[in-house]
């Protein structure tokens, strides 16, 4: 049993073991026993959002809301949001306003962080250029464990664009704390030069088939800033995606997992992220636990109420 | 004016191969002599017991953003910071607005320097109109009016017959090229050095090779023209080896390399501090090691500060948007003197030669860098033992995106004397 204390998450690799497994377990405990008491009424939650996205804003607005807290929503084109206005300045307008915490989604490494220097407030990284996604991070995590019991031993293969991934970031890193053992596999053009310790790199989506448990699929894009990673879709999608024959030789226990939105037919076949094998609607159910759970526990922190979890 | 008398200092000349106690008389702005026990014979007196005296400080590469940037710097504060840290001739890049691509611009900042009054300010005029990599300056008349040498810092000149041309021209013209060697399409969208930094954070990164390749293109461009290339701020191991090969050839290549590519690695970008975002960027500690190496050598000639001011508000800025470069000319030598030669990586000499003779060598100003007698007046007193804490106390600079800040750092500048008047201490 310990204390829950931080009022900011930025990054899962700021968080102990424990604190992951408390953040898992309160999430849980959401989905299995409901939450009707609105924990949280009264305060009130700002989502900025710069980087457009549906999915996670709304994921968070939804958890916000249910946890009893208002939300403010600012969206890079929504808002007066302009050059001139440094990222710090905004924080200070949208806090004056009587925030609570904030959500912050921005193309820039390190936003998230910069902002928590910032503010009095809470604050939870919705996603920071390439460099981490957390609660994309635990919502994926709290989908293996519901489905596989426990981390040790679970084989995950991550597979697609691991260079500009904060999502393969914060999963590796999440993963690898959990005891879990991790591989990746993509095209050299979409890969680093280091991976974090402990993680292999697969030669091929077959080998990733025939050795991970979860399937962990990435968004593809075909080019970024401009620069071609890949020839097409089409021959990523012979070469890295689940075709409709790969799709034949997934083993009984094998998942799919995507963090959205699929690009059907290019990561996954049409019909493959129907499929029984796929969890990419729990995991989007999942996360509006996550958040919940996230959203509790930093708020309560900002607020000096202690919360026990483990 | 009164003749300057410095006593009883450490004289250290590294061109003069001299370390010796002694004392220094200057005069109508010149040195006159050095010597044991030298007659005041109504000199002005700067006792210098215990500290080193150096040939004035000589910086081949600082930003004072004026015209156009004056809330970050103007000629005057930026030659404000330069003089309180020993620095008593400053070259400036013409990354200004307008930039300083004609005779008017030279002119100008030649006349902001005299009203100053502080060290000896010279104008690197920019390579190409606009710096906008397309037309030639007329650097005939821009060396006329001053112009010590041409670059488009900050902007790489992307087309190598373009760049052909400015080395052939500007030799013509007796100018020195400064080459800020970037491929801009391989340095991309990267704003730190790519590597396992990079790989960690998700900070996209700018391979070494960005840079490499085009030392390598300029270095053979000035062996096809018999140029005279100069690579500022070089910041790789394989941009080192074009430089080393290029000057085995004969061919006419210097190199220099900023304190913050000697002092600190790219680890500092962990912090996702944009006061660490700078061009090039910062390198592992191995490439750090290796650039002290090729500065022992020779290969690398000079230390430059590209001292780079930026508004304090944007440090505020995300780290994309956040400008790169760091301000570091008042700080420049404790920061070297702490972090190289008391940690015995460095010699003094060495340090000093890099930041005086190197320099005067690279730009052939023959007037200075040296203590010799018939040399500019333009001395540096430093006590060694001495310390202080950057930024504490404020800056001379009008910005203080300083990397070294709170810092305790060892060696104090004690005066700084240009043309044999004390602007700074005393």
């Amino acid at each position: 049993m310990g204390k829950w204390k931080k009022k900011h998450l930025i990054d899962v690799t700021d968080l102990s073991e424990d604190e992951l497994s408390g953040v898992l377990d309160l999430a849980a405990e959401f989905k299995e026993k409901g939450f009707g008491r609105e924990p949280l009424k009264g305060m009130t939650v700002a989502n900025m959002f710069y980087e457009a996205s549906t999915r996670t804003a709304n994921s968070f607005a939804q958890a916000a809301r249910n946890i009893g807290c208002a939300t403010l929503n600012f969206s890079k084109g929504s808002s007066s949001v302009s050059k001139g206005e440094t990222l710090g300045d905004t924080a200070r307008v949208i806090e004056a306003m009587g925030v609570d915490g904030f959500v912050i989604r921005h193309s820039a490494p390190g936003a998230a962080k910069l902002i928590s220097a910032i503010v009095e407030g809470a604050v939870a990284n919705g996603g920071d250029g390439r460099h981490a996604h957390p609660t994309q991070c635990l919502l994926d995590l709290m989908t293996m464990r519901g489905n596989n019991g426990g981390f040790k031993g679970l084989k995950v293969a991550i597979i697609g664009d691991i260079l500009h991934s904060r999502v393969a970031r914060s999963l590796m890193a999440g993963l690898g704390k959990l005891g879990a053992e991790v591989a990746v596999a993509g095209p050299s053009t979409m890969m680093p030069g280091t991976l974090p310790d402990g993680v292999m790199r697969l030669g091929g989506i077959e080998e990733a088939m025939g050795w991970a448990k979860v399937l962990y699929f990435l968004r593809i894009q075909l080019e970024r800033q401009g620069r071609p990673l890949i020839a097409s879709l089409r021959e990523y999608h012979e070469t890295y995606g689940l075709t409709a024959e790969r799709m034949g030789s997934l083993k009984r226990e094998q998942l799919i997992m995507h963090p959205g939105p699929v690009n059907r037919g290019v990561e996954l076949a049409a019909r493959s992220a129907d499929c029984g094998a796929a969890r990419i609607l729990e995991q989007v159910a999942n996360g509006v636990y996550v958040r919940m759970a996230v959203l509790y526990l930093l708020l309560s922190a900002a607020k000096g109420r202690e919360v026990s979890i483990g | 004016m009164a003749d300057l008398l410095i006593k009883g200092g450490r004289v250290i000349d590294p061109v003069q191969g001299l370390d010796k106690v002694m004392d220094l008389r200057l005069g109508k702005g010149r040195v006159v002599e050095m010597g044991e026990r030298l007659a005041a014979g109504g000199a002005d007196v700067i006792d210098a017991a215990g500290c080193i005296v150096a040939p004035g400080f000589i910086d081949l590469h600082a930003h004072f953003r004026q015209p156009g940037h004056e809330d970050e710097e103007t000629i005057a504060s930026g030659a404000a910071a330069a003089v309180k840290g020993g620095y008593t001739t400053v070259c400036v890049m013409a990354n200004t607005d307008p930039a300083i691509d004609n005779e008017a611009g030279v002119e100008f900042v030649r006349k902001m320097a005299d009203a100053a009054g502080l060290c000896d300010v010279l104008p690197v005029a920019a390579a190409t109109l606009g710096r906008g990599g397309e037309q030639i300056t007329e650097m005939h008349r821009l060396r006329k009016h001053g112009a010590v040498a041409v670059s488009d810092d900050g902007a790489p000149v992307r087309n190598a017959a373009l760049m052909r041309t400015i080395l052939s021209y500007a030799a013509d013209a007796g100018l020195p090229v400064l080459d800020h060697a970037e491929d801009p399409e391989l340095a991309g969208d990267g704003i730190m050095n790519e590597g396992e930094v990079s790989d960690i954070t998700g900070i996209p990164g700018v391979p070494q090779e960005a840079e490499s390749v085009m030392v390598e293109r300029d270095a053979a461009l000035a062996g096809l023209t018999g140029g005279r290339l100069h690579v500022q701020h070089i910041s790789t191991g394989a941009s080192v080896d074009a430089v080393r090969r290029a000057r085995g050839k004969g061919w006419n290549v210097t190199a220099e390399v900023t304190p913050h590519h000697l002092l600190l690695d790219e680890r500092k970008l962990e912090t996702f501090d944009p006061v660490y975002k700078v061009n090039p960027p910062l390198r592992p500690a191995a490439v750090r090691a290796l650039l002290l190496e090729a500065l022992k050598e020779g290969v690398i000639s000079a230390i430059a500060t590209d001292h780079a001011p930026h508004r304090d508000e944007e440090k505020e800025l995300d780290l994309l948007e956040a400008p790169n470069g760091m301000a570091s000319i008042e700080c420049a030598f404790s920061v070297l003197y702490t972090g190289l030669v008391e940690e015995g990586r460095l010699g003094i000499g060495e340090l000093l030669a890099a930041l005086t003779s190197g320099p005067a060598g690279v730009l052939g100003l023959e007037d200075r860098g040296s203590l010799a007698a018939g040399k500019r007046g333009d001395v540096t007193v430093i006590d060694p033992a001495g310390t202080w804490v950057v930024g504490e106390g404020g800056y001379a600079s009008r910005s203080s995106n300083c990397p070294y800040a709170g810092m305790r750092v060892k060696g104090v500048v004690k005066a700084t004397v240009v043309r044999g008047r004390v602007v700074y201490g005393g």
